[in-house]
């Protein structure tokens, strides 16, 4: 009994012995770190540009020298065509599983790129977490600055993304690929982080409106800065306050942590959103140093009261800008009725432009000012 | 027949893993879309009353159990139902679980095709699979439990730690919709959720070789109710991560739930085949399982003793079988097929025979002791 | 195959000669003594004169009764045999005179003394009492007893005993004289530990017997000697403490010894791979050690101990897999750190078994595992190396075992350091040449090192020896390769069984009492019982009174 089945182990041996089909060696792997797209001149094409690492150089026994990456681009109807064409001019594999970013380009997100997109969510090899940005300008652009602290661009905009994006709030929340694949499979409206270029880097702020899967929009740093108050929980923000109960200059409140709740109240065909904002943080700075912040209990007060004046005003701003400027839902309030509501959504799913334009807003704001910092 | 003191004996502990492993298959890997394939809401209610349904239907099979001890179904089934009736169960039993190991090991070679060796032929890696299960099965139910005492904790372990891991994606606002359901919704929705708890059946036979068979209920019910219990907390995961709707187009929410987490530091890019590693230990544990219970039931068919040759046989019987279907589509239908068989198996037949065998006054009571 | 030989004839005594149906061709030459002296004693001299570490040393007893002895030079104490052999009966054989007379019948036989018992019976109740006689009176050695033929005789000649014959009587009179060289009680060798004895076993079995006894001073304590092998007759001593080991344990190791058939047996080893139950598995089944400390703790945990004479190395069995992660010292320090210890013995021996193939793994199969910035790192490091990472992880781990056991065979002082400089200087060069990267080296540094961690070089054994197939199927299909190798080990390991102990337990068949000295070492105070897959009979460690037990 033994020996047939060492007779059956070795035959199964050597079955595998025959082939590795899935081996392909490290060094003949072309990762890449990004992937951006363009439109082309022609209609139905796009201009595909990859973003691949040059290992040796980066890491390589004398690095400084030379790129780092190497960008390629390609002209062709989706990416599954540009793939091949790459093979043909380089040589090694292609890997996408560290793929750090994916840039699209204006001129393409306001024509629509979502067709294109659908292949990095059926792959199993893309990272969830692979962040995707509107570029301002051509997309492929970006891949030719060489940052100074990390070893290509790609990486450079993902670990902006990765490191500041919750420290700053006008940096509109990453969106990745497992968002934006929810988002543009359920047909909803969402906005997007937007890079773009200083000198010789980039900035990553604001973000670009989508409304039925093309872009309409920029929102500018400062709007950005509003949806995330008003949509997201915040880790860091800050308010500069000017002129606060006739006192000259700014005092400058910055957000420890900040809760948003949303609750979506529906009466026939109307909505209303009860939000509750509560904001705790602590003081700054002050241009005026004639005055003890935290002298007296009622200056404190007064602070926190136009912080929340303030917020409310910023809420308040881009609900309505969401409603009549761009006429879309991109901070996909009706996802949270649908959650709450959802037999009403059910019925009502199809009017929801029309019945957002008309919803209210009821804000309600608590800032609590902890601390002053070390002085006073 | 049935009564041979040779046979090798298990622990009622070994039983729980034995059926825990059974249930904990290639089904968690789908569970989530094929729960959001029917229903657009309510998956969790959907979930939650498969779950008790088929608790019940194991306390079923475990009394069923408890009354013919040391007695597989091959051989009270005949006392119950008469000798005819008898082999029909039998062929009935052997045909499902022949049809069960081909469908799990069709998925789970396809999984691993799908998402560690695109390149290997889908044959090498079901031969591979066949090969190390038959080697398990070729020594008796005793070394299979044991594997299955040793995999289940491990299996438990990383799938509680998948689950933990993702609550930095949980939204739990997603969970609102989901208790929501019309009683249209849930009739639809349950019949084909239900079977993916399927494996409670193995406790027609399995418990025949404990040592103690009283305590089967206990230790049936146990093993089951973990399986369901982690199934239903990955389904609530699912939905709060993904969205309920978007389940819709996940073929592998499980797997897709792995991809979603990242841990600073190591392994963070691509924990899902960290995970993957310990769905392979559960998926093997349920062919090893199924692959002996076909031998099994093989033998007593045609009224042998002798279980090797036949789990040696039906080794490229189930490769082929498991070979068949040609495409993703053909393999659901395949799926869906095999569980209305497995669903008549486990739910119908033990129930059709309880009854019987308290109307006959068959068995053993334990009331009377 | 192994024969089975018949067992010995009823009668038993521990006579362990009995059991050696099959005489050797030289032995056929009638082997009973006859009463007359010269006759027996060159039966011996025909035998053994060629030899010259033989001594014949005839004499004349007080009485004048002709006496001689024989012995190994080099095996006896000489001293015994001049003074408390030769001198008594060439000085007070007075005695032997006068009861011959007063016992009437020997006087008359003078001449010959010995057929088998059988056949003289009556004639030779008379010399039986005389031979009694000289052994109760005369002969003042500590140890005696009889041989009525030359078979019984010879083993104890070439064992180190002083064959005595009298003028007139049938019999040989054996006299306990041994005395031999050894080695004496050094620290054991392979097995150092940091805190705890440093006596170990030595070649002689008798010593090592007694160290047994110096920390099992329970009279329960057996232990019964076997002869193996037909030429070497290699004494061979069982030994385990009645009422706590099982007796079906006892019977089967017993069994098994007294089956094996060979010529000679030299070290433990080689009865380890005879009654061993699974030979083709390279995982140990038997435990070894060189120290009386693990020897005495095995005992007394209701296992088996065998030791041969020849070798300071014992056999303890039954074993379980968990058992070779355990060393001496996780007893005799405090339990957290013995946990700790044990622990790391757990993860050094998993990295040591499959980091190597988890490296090919990923090289090759499966880079997204990685963090981004590694794989470019190890990317960049790979360039220029030509063989794909399969090919460079068998080269380096067969590399680094050569270095082992070319270290192993060299001297203490230089092994190590050429094991170290070797491997520092092979590895470098290596990465300079770009025949490998230096992760690479990196990972089989690691292995290397890991594997020293396991206490039993057995074991260690078969950890090393398992990578090898498992890269092979890491190469081929793999993360799942990888698995595939684990779980088919695992497979093997829980079917896997040693004298009737599962390999695996307490973890698979599930003993929680057992756990309690798997992975950690919890407090002495809760460790109250033993073992439980071993089946001792007794299995409270506390409060019993092994005397009474008898």
């Amino acid at each position: 009994m033994k020996n047939r089945l060492f007779f059956l182990l070795i035959v199964t041996y050597m079955l595998f012995l025959t082939g590795c089909w899935d081996v392909v060696e490290l060094e003949d792997r072309a990762f890449v770190l990004g992937i951006a797209l363009d439109k082309a001149e022609k209609e139905e094409d796009i201009v595909v540009t990859y973003q691949i690492a040059l290992p040796s150089q980066m890491f390589g026994e004398n690095p400084g020298g030379g790129e780092k990456v190497k960008n390629i681009s390609t002209v062709a109807p989706n990416i599954i065509r540009a793939n091949r064409q790459i093979l043909t001019r380089i040589d090694k594999v292609l890997n996408i599983e560290h793929l750090q970013v994916i840039l699209i380009g204006e001129e393409l997100a306001r024509d629509g790129f979502y067709k294109h997109i659908d292949l990095f969510f059926r792959d199993i090899n893309v990272r969830r977490k692979t962040n995707v940005l509107i570029t301002e300008g051509k997309a492929a652009d970006y891949f030719e600055i060489t940052p100074l602290t990390a070893l290509s661009a790609s990486q450079y905009i993902s670990d902006i993304m990765r490191l500041n994006e919750s420290r700053v709030h006008q940096v509109s929340s990453a969106v990745d690929i497992l968002k934006l694949a929810i988002s543009i499979r359920e047909g909803r409206d969402y906005f997007i982080t937007k890079v773009s270029k200083a000198e010789k880097d980039v900035v990553v702020s604001g973000a670009a409106v989508f409304k039925s899967n093309k872009m309409i929009g920029w929102l500018d740093a400062d709007e950005a800065g509003k949806a995330k108050w008003l949509i997201n929980d915040l880790t860091a923000a800050t308010i500069i306050l000017q002129d606060v109960n006739g006192i000259q200059g700014q005092v400058v409140f910055e957000v420890q942590n900040s809760r948003t709740r949303i609750k979506p109240v529906v009466r026939g065909e109307q909505v209303e959103f009860d939000v509750n904002i509560r904001t705790e943080g602590i003081v700054v700075e002050r241009e005026n140093v004639n005055f003890n912040v935290s002298e007296k209990a009622d200056f404190i007060h007064e602070l926190e009261e136009s912080i929340e004046a303030k917020i409310r005003r910023d809420c308040m701003e881009i609900f309505e800008a969401a409603q009549k400027k761009y006429e879309t839902d991109f901070l996909n309030l009706g996802h949270l009725v649908q959650l709450y509501n959802i037999r009403w959504w059910e019925k009502n799913e199809k009017q929801w432009e029309r019945i957002f334009k008309d919803a209210k807003l009821n804000l309600n704001v608590d800032a609590y000012i902890r601390g002053v910092g070390l002085t006073e | 027949m049935d009564r041979q003191r040779d046979m090798d004996r298990i622990s009622g502990v070994q039983v729980t893993a034995l059926v825990s492993s059974a249930v904990i298959g290639v089904g968690i890997m789908s569970l989530p879309n094929r729960i959001a394939d029917q229903v657009k809401t309510g998956a969790t209610v959907i979930a939650i009353v498969s779950a008790v349904m088929v608790l019940i239907a194991t306390y079923i099979v475990a009394f069923l159990s408890r009354r013919f001890p040391y007695r597989t179904v091959f051989d009270y089934g005949p006392t119950i139902v008469g000798r005819i009736l008898g082999k029909l169960i039998t062929g009935v039993l052997l045909f499902d679980f022949i049809l069960v190991s081909s469908i799990v090991v069709r998925m789970f070679a396809y999984v691993i095709k799908l998402f560690l060796l695109e390149q290997t032929p889908i044959e090498v890696i079901i031969i591979s699979i066949l090969m190390v299960s038959a080697y398990l099965v070729q020594n008796g139910i005793n070394p299979i439990a044991r594997i299955c005492e040793l995999f289940f904790p491990i299996t438990i372990i990383a799938l509680s730690l998948l689950l933990i891991l993702s609550l930095q994606n949980f939204d739990f606002k997603e969970l609102y919709s989901s208790w929501q359901i019309g009683a249209m919704d849930l009739l639809k929705g349950i019949p084909s959720t239900m079977l993916a708890y399927l494996g409670f059946e193995v406790l027609l036979i399995v418990p025949a070789f404990m040592i103690e068979p009283k305590g089967v209920i206990k230790y049936g019910i146990t093993g089951v109710g973990a399986a369901v219990v982690l199934y239903i907390v990955t389904v609530v995961m699912c939905i709060g991560v993904f969205s309920g709707d978007d389940l819709r187009y996940l073929l592998y929410p499980t797997l897709e739930l792995a991809k979603t987490i990242s841990f600073p530091g190591a392994f963070a890019e691509r924990f899902d085949i960290f995970f993957a590693v310990f769905w392979v230990l559960a998926v093997f544990t349920t062919i090893a399982i199924y692959h002996y219970l076909s031998a099994f039931s093989m033998t007593r068919f045609f009224g042998l003793k002798n279980y090797r040759p036949f789990c040696y046989f039906l080794l490229p019987v189930i490769y082929f079988l498991s070979l068949s279907p040609q495409n993703i589509y053909q393999t659901r239908l395949a799926a869906a097929l095999v569980s209305y068989v497995g669903g008549l198996v486990s739910f119908v037949l033990p129930v059709v025979l309880l009854v019987t065998a308290l109307l006959r006054k068959k068995g053993v009571s334990y009331r009377e002791k | 195959m192994i024969k089975i030989i018949k067992k010995g004839s009823k009668n038993k005594k521990e006579d362990p000669e009995k059991k050696e149906q099959q005489v050797p061709p030289e032995e056929k030459v009638s082997s009973q003594f006859s009463k007359n002296f010269d006759e027996n004693f060159n039966k011996f001299k025909e035998y053994l004169q060629s030899s010259d570490d033989v001594v014949f040393r005839q004499f004349t007893s007080a009485t004048g009764v002709k006496c001689g002895v024989i012995f190994i030079d080099g095996l006896v104490s000489k001293e015994l045999v001049q003074m408390h052999v030769i001198r008594p009966l060439m000085q007070e054989g007075q005695n032997l005179k006068k009861t011959s007379q007063t016992e009437n019948n020997k006087d008359n036989k003078e001449s010959s003394k010995g057929a088998n018992n059988d056949k003289k019976e009556q004639e030779n109740s008379g010399g039986e009492e005389a031979v009694a006689f000289i052994i109760e009176r005369i002969i003042t050695a500590a140890e005696t007893r009889e041989a009525e033929n030359l078979d019984k005789a010879m083993l104890p000649l070439m064992s180190g005993e002083t064959v005595l014959l009298v003028d007139g009587y049938d019999k040989a009179i054996i006299v306990g004289t041994r005395e031999m060289q050894s080695r004496g009680v050094q620290e054991p060798v392979s097995e150092s530990v940091v805190r705890g004895p440093r006596e170990g076993f030595t070649e002689v079995i008798r010593s090592n017997t007694a160290l047994i006894r110096r920390r099992v001073r329970d009279p329960n304590l057996v232990q019964k000697t076997f002869t193996v092998g037909r030429r070497s007759k290699t004494p061979v001593v069982v030994s385990y403490i009645k009422g706590i080991a099982n007796p079906k344990l006892v019977e089967r190791v017993e069994k098994r010894i007294k089956e094996i058939d060979i010529d000679d047996l030299i070290e433990a080893g080689e009865i380890e791979q005879f009654i061993e139950d699974n030979n083709l598995s390279p995982f140990p089944q038997i435990q070894n050690t060189e120290r009386p400390d693990k020897a005495a703790a095995a005992l007394m945990e209701g296992r088996v101990v065998i030791m041969v004479d020849g070798t300071p190395f014992v056999l303890i069995m039954p074993a379980n897999l968990y058992q070779f992660f355990q060393s001496p010292e996780d007893y005799y320090e405090r339990w957290i750190i013995g946990s700790i210890l044990r622990s790391l013995r757990w993860l050094g021996s998993l990295l040591a078994t499959f980091a190597p193939a988890i490296y090919v793994a990923i090289i090759s199969f499966h880079p997204g595992m990685l963090p981004t910035t590694l794989v470019l790192s190890v990317a960049a490091s790979r360039q220029g190396v030509p063989f794909p990472a399969f090919v460079e992880a068998l080269l380096m781990e067969v590399t680094i075992e050569l270095l082992r056991e070319a270290g192993a065979r060299l001297p203490k002082a230089i092994g190590q350091t050429i094991g170290i400089v070797g491997g520092i200087i092979v590895g470098d060069a290596a990465v300079r040449a770009g025949i490998t990267s230096p992760f690479m080296v990196i990972i089989v540094a690691i292995t290397a090192i890991s594997s020293f961690i396991i206490p039993s070089y057995s074991a260690a054994i078969a950890f090393r020896v398992i990578r090898f197939p498992i890269m092979i199927l890491a190469a081929t299909l793999g993360m799942y390769g990888i698995l595939l190798s684990f779980i088919f080990i695992n497979i093997h390991l829980v079917v896997l069984k040693s004298f009737g102990a599962n390999y695996m337990s307490p973890v698979a068949p599930v003993r929680v009492h057992d756990w309690k000295d798997t992975f950690v070492r919890v407090p002495l105070q809760l460790m109250r019982r033993r073992p439980e897959f071993i089946d001792p009979i007794d299995i409270d460690r506390y409060r019993q009174d092994p005397v009474k037990e008898v």
